[in-house]
C-alpha cells in the first residue's frame, strides 16, 4: 500500500486539496480535448457526422446511462482526489476488472 | 523503426495515453518554471542568499540541520509548495493510471510477451532459486505499488507509457526539465576512460538500460549484470533480447556477485547507490574491487551529494526522501564517497558532473595495477 501524503504541501490543506481538484480537472480536460479532437478529424475525414449533427443530438438509452455513470465517476476523481487514502496494486487492477465485469 | 520501438508490448487506450502524456506536460512545466520562480524567491530572501553563500562553510553542521534550514526558507514560497505538490501528484498518478491503462490492455500484454523474438541477441538469464531478499529491500520503490515485483505487468506499463509519455520529458528528482535520459546513460558510460573493455559488469542493473548503453560505446565489449529482482531480470532479459543486445545476466546481491577474482575490465553502477543503505554500498564497493582486474575502472553514477549543489536543489532532492519512496536517498547524498572508494584501495578517484545542475555526477576511479 502506497501512503497518502504525510502533510499539506502548500502549508495547508484547502490549498493542497483545490490544487488537486485542480491537477484532475486539468487531466480530465486534455483527456476530452485529445478524444474530441482525433473524433471529429475521424468524423470528418470519414463524412459521417458534422459538427450541427453532434450539437443537435440528445442522448437516451444505454448512452444515457453511460454517460451518467462516467460523469458520476469524474466528480470522484476530481471532487475525492484531494482526499485520496492511498492506493495499492490490488485496488488499481481490480479497478479494472470490476468495470469489465460489469 | 528505433530498437526501442521493438519492445513496446502495448499500444494503450485513448484515455490511458493522453492521461499519462497530460502528467509528463504537468511534470515538464512545473519543474522548469514554477520550480524556477521558488528558487528565485529563495536567492531573493536575505536568509536564503545567506545559506547560498555559506553552504560548504558550515563543515561541522550536519547535512540534514543544514537542509532543515534551508527547507524552512523554501516553504516561504508559495511557488516551492504548488511544485512539490504537482510533483507528488505527478508521481502517484503515473501508476493510479498506468497500471489500469495496462490492465486494460492485459490481453495485447500478455501476447506480446509471449510472441517469440525474431532473431534473438543470445544472451542468457540465470535465476536463483534461492535468493534472499534483503530487509532494507522491502520498499515501494519511487511510490510503485507493490514494489518492483508486485505488477506482473510492470514491463509494459514502463516501456508502453510511463517512461515515452512522462519520465521522456525529465523534471523529476535530480533529472531536469528537458534531459534526455537515454542520452544520460550512454554520457555515463562514455566516462569509462580507456578505448576498449573486454568485460564490464553492473550490478543493480535493472532494466538493463545502462548495459544498452555500454553496449552502444563498446559494441565488442560483454556485459554482464545482475539484480535482486526477479521480474526486472525477466523483463530485462526478454528487452534485450528483442533489441538485439547480448547481455548475461544473474540474480545475484551486489555484495555476492560470486564472479572471480580479477574477472572483470570494468563495473558501473547507475542510479543504484540511492537504492541502497550506506552500508550496503560499501560492501558494494568492495565486491566491486575485488572483481576488477588490476588496472580496471570503476564508474558510478547517481544524483549528485548536497555538497556540490545549490541548497535549494538539496531541499529538492532532501524531499524525495519522505515523499517519493526513496528511504536511502538523503544519507546517500550525505556521504564523501570518493574518499569510501579510496580506503577500500581504488586510485585516481575523481568526481565531477557531464549534466546540468550536477547530474548526471559521476564518481570513477580504478584499481591499482
Amino acid at each position: 500500500m502506497v501512503d497518502a501524503p504525510k502533510r499539506p504541501y502548500t502549508g495547508d490543506e484547502l490549498t493542497d486539496s483545490l490544487l488537486r481538484m485542480n491537477a484532475e480537472l486539468l487531466s480530465e480536460l486534455w483527456i476530452l480535448r485529445d478524444r474530441v479532437t482525433i473524433l471529429e478529424h475521424m468524423l470528418e475525414e470519414k463524412g459521417v457526422v458534422n459538427r450541427q449533427a453532434l450539437n443537435d443530438h440528445v442522448p437516451t438509452g444505454a448512452l444515457a446511462e453511460e454517460l451518467t455513470n462516467a460523469r458520476d465517476d469524474l466528480v470522484r476523481k476530481v471532487i475525492g482526489g484531494a482526499w485520496t487514502q492511498g492506493f495499492s496494486l490490488e485496488g488499481l487492477v481490480n479497478s479494472v476488472r470490476e468495470k469489465q465485469k460489469a | 523503426m528505433t530498437p526501442f520501438a521493438k519492445n513496446k508490448p502495448v499500444t494503450l487506450d485513448q484515455r490511458g495515453r493522453s492521461g499519462l502524456e497530460i502528467l509528463g506536460s504537468m511534470q515538464k512545466f512545473t519543474s522548469a518554471h514554477v520550480r524556477g520562480k521558488a528558487k528565485a524567491a529563495f536567492e531573493a530572501d536575505p536568509e536564503g542568499a545567506a545559506i547560498v553563500r555559506g553552504w560548504n562553510d558550515r563543515h561541522n553542521e550536519p547535512w540534514a540541520e543544514r537542509i532543515a534550514k534551508a527547507r524552512d526558507v523554501a516553504e516561504r514560497s508559495a511557488a516551492y509548495g504548488a511544485e512539490r505538490l504537482l510533483q507528488r501528484y505527478v508521481a502517484e498518478e503515473v501508476y493510479v493510471r498506468g497500471i489500469p491503462a495496462t490492465e486494460r490492455r492485459r490481453k495485447e500484454a500478455e501476447a506480446f510477451m509471449q510472441s517469440p523474438i525474431e532473431k534473438p541477441a543470445g544472451g542468457t538469464l540465470e535465476l536463483d532459486p534461492n535468493v534472499k531478499y534483503p530487509d532494507w529491500y522491502e520498499v515501494e520503490w519511487h511510490l510503485m505499488p507493490g514494489g518492483w515485483d508486485g505488477y506482473d505487468l510492470i514491463g509494459a506499463t514502463m516501456s508502453s507509457g510511463i517512461a515515452p509519455l512522462v519520465f521522456r520529458h525529465g523534471g523529476y528528482a535530480a533529472v531536469e526539465s528537458g534531459d534526455d535520459i537515454l542520452q544520460q546513460r550512454i554520457d555515463v558510460a562514455k566516462q569509462f576512460p580507456k578505448k576498449s573493455y573486454g568485460r564490464i559488469y553492473e550490478p543493480g542493473c535493472g532494466g538493463v538500460g545502462t548495459l544498452m548503453a555500454v553496449k552502444k560505446v563498446f559494441p565488442e565489449c560483454e556485459v554482464v549484470g545482475s539484480d535482486l529482482s526477479t521480474r526486472l531480470l525477466k523483463n530485462a532479459h526478454a528487452a534485450a533480447e528483442r533489441m538485439g543486445f547480448k547481455i548475461t545476466l544473474k540474480q545475484r546481491d551486489a555484495r555476492d556477485t560470486r564472479e572471480p577474482d580479477a574477472s572483470f575490465d570494468g563495473v558501473i553502477m547507475y542510479a543504484l547507490q540511492h537504492e541502497m543503505p550506506v552500508d550496503v554500498n560499501v560492501d558494494s564497493f568492495k565486491e566491486a574491487f575485488r572483481i576488477l582486474k588490476p588496472g580496471g575502472d570503476i564508474v558510478l553514477s547517481d544524483p549528485p551529494p548536497f555538497s556540490a549543489v545549490h541548497p535549494f536543489q538539496a531541499v529538492v532532492l532532501d524531499w524525495d526522501t519522505d515523499n517519493r519512496g526513496e528511504p536511502f536517498f538523503s544519507e546517500i547524498l550525505s556521504q564523501d564517497w570518493p574518499q569510501t572508494l579510496r580506503d577500500i584501495g581504488f586510485v585516481n578517484v575523481e568526481a565531477y558532473t557531464v549534466g546540468k545542475q550536477g547530474y548526471p555526477w559521476v564518481i570513477r576511479g580504478s584499481k591499482p595495477l
